[in-house]
C-alpha cells in the first residue's frame, strides 16, 4: 500500500514538475496581471534620460495616452521643441510615427532605436507582455519568480526575455532581452516604487546593453492618471487632431 | 531610272550644299546616339554594378504562391516576409530535374542592420546570404580585393564592399557586430569575422552598403529558419523557351502539390527603383535630343529652302521640258531623303566608333556623385537598338517635314524662269 501511494506521489510530483501547462498557466497570470498593473488606461507623462558615451545628455518629455492593455497607445512629444508633432501611435502591434517635416506617418519597427536612445519604440509604447510572448516559471523565491519569455511569433520585439517579477505587488524588477542566438541585447532595470493610482509600482526603468555598454538611457514616469479614453481617438489621423484633448 | 539619275546627278551638281547638309546631318545623328548611348550605358552599369547583386538577372523567379499579388497591392514588409519557400533544397532538386533548367539557387532577401566595429556605431548595411549554389553566379559578378570568397564550412563570415574597408579603417580577421531587427522586425545582434573584401566587376559606390555573408550567418541575423528562403532564381538553357519551360515548371509544382508560384524576371521586377530612375534620365535625354533636333531642322529647312531658291532655273527647266509637279516633289523629296539617310548611316557609324573608342579608353571615377550618374564607377556607352530606331525615326520624320515645309513653295516657278537672263 505504502509502495503504492509513492508510486502515486512520485508520479504527482513528476507531473507537476514537468508539465509546462501548470507553470505555464501561473506564469501567463502573472504577466497578465503585471500587465495590468504597469499599463493602465492613463495619461502618463514620462521623462526619457539619454546618457551617450561621449558624455553628453538628450531629454525627451513624452505624454502617453493608453488603453487595453498598451494595445492602443499614443504618445507625443511635449519637449525637445525640435521633435514636438511628430507623435507616435501604436495599433495592432504596428507602431507609426509622423513625420512633421514631410508631413507623412510612416511605419516603423517596434524595435527600432528611439532617437538614438537605447528604448526602441516598442518599448516607449509600451508593447504589453502578455500578447506577444509565452511565459513560464524557471525559478521562484519568497520576494520574487523568474520568468522565462518566449516569443510567440516572429514579429514580437525580442526572442526572448528573462524577467524577475516582484512577488504581491506584481510588478517587474529586472528583464534581460535575448537574441535568437541568446546573446544579451539588453537589460532593463525597473525601480523607484511609487503609488499612482493607490497602485504601487516603478516609476524608473534603466537600459543599459552589452552593446553600447558607456550609454544609459532611463526613463522616469512623473505622473499617471487613469483615464478611459473612447477607441474613436486612437487611429492615425487623431496624431494631427488630438481628440484626446477633449476628454 | 531616269528618275534616280536625275536624283544623283543633282546631289552631285550640288556638291557644295549637299556636302554641308550630310556633314550637319552625321553629326547631329552622332552626338545624338552617344547621348542615348550614355543613358542606355548609365542603366547597364547599373544592372551590372548594384543590381548584379541586389537583383541579379536570371531568367525566371520562384516564390511562395501569391507572392507578387501580395507585392503588387503593397502588402506590408514584413507580411511579405512571411511569405517564404519552404524546404527549398527539395524544391531546388525537383526544378534542376527540367531539362530546360541550367540552374537554380536561393536568393536571398537583405536584411537592412546596423553594424558595431570598433566600438562605434554605424548606418544601416544591406546583409545578403550567399547559399553555395549563388557562388558561382556571384564569383561572376565581382572580385574579391583582398581576402578570399566564402567557403562551405563557414559560419559567421562577411565580405565587405572595398571602400567601406578603407574608409572604416577595417581589416581581415576583425569582428563585426551587427545589431537591429531581422526580416521580421525581432531584435537580433551577431558577430561576424571579416574574411576579405570585395568590388563588383563594374563598381559602384551604391554598393557600399552591400555586405555578403555566409548562410549560417544569414540564418541567424535574417529570422528564416533552414530550409526556408524568399526567392529562387532560375537560368535557363540557352535554347530553352522560356513560356514552355515556365508551363512545365507550373505543372511540376501542381503535380507536387508546392505551394510556389513561378514568374518572368522581367514581371517580377518590372518596378525596380533603380532602373525606373535610370529610365526616367533616358527618357528626359530623349525628350532633350528631341528638341535639339527640332531646332536643328529648322536650319536643315533653310539650307533646303534656299538651296531650291538658287535652283529656280533648273526647277523652270524641268517644267519646260514636261515635267510634272508630282515628279518634281518625289525627285527633291528623294534628294533630300538620301542625303539624310546616307548621313545618318555615316552618323550611326562614326557614333558607333567614337563609342568603341570612348568604351576602350575606360574612363573610371571614383567620385561617388560621378558615379551615381554613371550608374558605376566606369563611363560605359550602351548599345540599344531601340534608341538608334528613335533617331532614324525622328530623322526620317525631319525629312518629311523638310520636304513638305519647302517643295510647296519652292515648286511655284513658271517654266518661264528657265529662259530668264537676270533672275527676279
Amino acid at each position: 500500500m505504502n509502495s503504492v501511494l509513492k508510486k502515486i506521489g512520485i508520479l504527482l510530483v513528476f507531473v507537476l514538475l514537468t508539465t509546462k501547462g501548470v507553470f505555464g498557466e501561473d506564469a501567463l497570470e502573472i504577466i497578465k496581471k503585471l500587465d495590468k498593473v504597469m499599463y493602465p488606461n492613463a495619461k502618463s507623462e514620462i521623462l526619457l534620460i539619454f546618457n551617450k558615451k561621449d558624455g553628453k545628455e538628450e531629454r525627451y518629455k513624452l505624454i502617453s495616452y493608453s488603453k487595453d492593455l498598451n494595445q492602443k497607445t499614443i504618445v507625443r512629444f511635449a519637449e525637445p521643441a525640435s521633435m514636438i508633432g511628430n507623435d507616435i501611435i501604436l495599433l495592432e502591434k504596428n507602431v507609426w510615427q509622423k513625420d512633421s517635416n514631410a508631413g507623412r506617418i510612416i511605419k516603423i519597427p517596434s524595435n527600432l532605436s528611439f532617437g538614438g536612445t537605447g528604448f526602441s519604440y516598442g518599448d516607449v509604447v509600451r508593447l504589453n507582455l502578455s500578447d506577444n510572448y509565452a511565459a513560464e516559471i524557471t525559478s521562484e523565491d519568497n520576494d520574487k519568480w523568474l520568468i522565462n519569455l518566449t516569443a510567440k511569433d516572429r514579429n514580437a520585439p525580442y526572442f526572448r526575455i528573462e524577467l524577475e517579477v516582484k512577488k504581491v505587488l506584481f510588478v517587474p524588477i529586472k528583464s534581460t532581452c535575448y537574441g535568437k542566438n541568446n546573446k544579451v541585447i539588453k537589460y532593463i532595470e525597473y525601480s523607484d516604487l511609487k503609488s499612482f493610482n493607490n497602485v504601487e509600482k516603478p516609476t524608473k526603468f534603466v537600459v543599459k546593453s552589452p552593446l553600447d555598454p558607456k550609454e544609459t538611457s532611463t526613463m522616469i514616469y512623473t505622473s499617471e492618471v487613469k483615464k478611459d479614453y473612447p477607441d474613436r481617438i486612437f487611429n492615425k489621423n487623431n496624431l494631427d487632431m488630438r481628440q484626446e484633448e477633449n476628454y | 531610272m531616269v528618275l534616280i539619275k536625275l536624283i544623283l546627278r543633282n546631289i552631285f551638281s550640288h556638291k557644295l550644299r549637299s556636302t554641308i547638309i550630310f556633314i550637319v546631318i552625321s553629326l547631329v545623328f552622332s552626338i545624338m546616339f552617344l547621348f542615348l548611348a550614355f543613358a542606355d550605358g548609365t542603366s547597364e552599369n547599373m544592372v551590372n554594378s548594384i543590381l548584379s547583386i541586389t537583383k541579379p538577372k536570371c531568367d525566371i523567379v520562384v516564390t511562395a504562391k501569391g507572392f507578387l499579388e501580395s507585392k503588387e497591392a503593397n502588402e506590408k514588409l514584413e507580411e511579405l516576409n512571411k511569405m517564404t519557400i519552404s524546404d527549398y533544397q527539395s524544391i531546388r532538386d525537383k526544378i534542376q530535374q527540367l531539362s530546360e533548367v541550367s540552374s537554380v539557387y536561393v536568393h536571398t532577401q537583405p536584411v537592412n542592420v546596423n553594424f558595431i566595429i570598433n566600438e562605434k556605431r554605424y548606418k544601416p548595411v544591406n546583409f545578403f546570404g550567399i547559399e553555395p549554389d549563388y557562388s558561382k553566379h556571384i564569383t561572376s559578378n565581382v572580385n574579391i580585393t583582398e581576402g578570399r570568397f566564402f567557403e562551405n564550412s563557414d559560419n559567421n563570415v562577411i565580405l565587405m564592399h572595398s571602400s567601406v574597408g578603407k574608409q572604416l579603417n577595417i581589416k581581415i580577421g576583425d569582428t563585426i557586430t551587427t545589431v537591429g531587427t531581422d526580416l521580421f522586425g525581432q531584435s537580433i545582434t551577431e558577430n561576424f569575422t571579416v574574411i576579405g573584401f570585395y568590388k563588383s566587376k563594374i563598381d559602384s559606390i551604391g554598393l557600399a552598403t552591400t555586405a555578403l555573408i555566409d548562410m549560417n550567418g544569414y540564418l541567424m541575423i535574417s529570422g528564416l529558419v533552414d530550409g526556408e528562403a524568399s526567392t529562387m532564381n532560375i537560368n535557363l538553357k540557352k535554347n530553352a523557351s522560356l513560356k514552355e519551360s515556365l508551363t512545365k515548371l507550373r505543372q511540376m509544382a501542381k503535380d507536387n502539390n508546392l505551394n510556389i508560384e513561378f514568374n518572368e524576371f522581367n514581371i517580377f521586377y518590372k518596378n525596380i527603383e533603380e532602373i525606373k530612375l535610370y529610365a526616367a534620365i533616358k527618357i528626359i535625354v530623349m525628350f532633350l535630343s528631341f528638341i535639339v533636333i527640332f531646332i536643328i531642322m529648322f536650319g536643315i529647312m533653310n539650307v533646303v529652302s534656299l538651296n531650291l531658291k538658287d535652283r529656280r532655273k533648273e526647277i523652270g527647266s524641268y517644267y519646260c521640258l514636261g515635267a510634272e509637279k508630282w515628279f518634281l516633289n518625289i525627285m527633291y523629296s528623294s534628294e533630300i531623303l538620301i542625303i539624310n539617310v546616307l548621313s545618318s548611316i555615316v552618323g550611326l557609324i562614326s557614333g558607333l566608333i567614337l563609342r568603341f573608342i570612348i568604351n576602350s579608353i575606360n574612363i573610371t571615377t571614383d567620385n561617388p556623385g560621378f558615379q551615381i550618374v554613371l550608374g558605376g564607377e566606369k563611363l560605359y556607352l550602351g548599345f540599344n537598338i531601340y534608341s538608334v530606331l528613335y533617331i532614324f525615326i525622328i530623322f526620317v520624320l525631319i525629312t518629311i517635314i523638310t520636304s513638305f515645309v519647302t517643295l510647296g513653295s519652292a515648286l511655284k516657278v513658271s517654266p518661264s524662269v528657265a529662259v530668264r537672263e537676270v533672275e527676279e
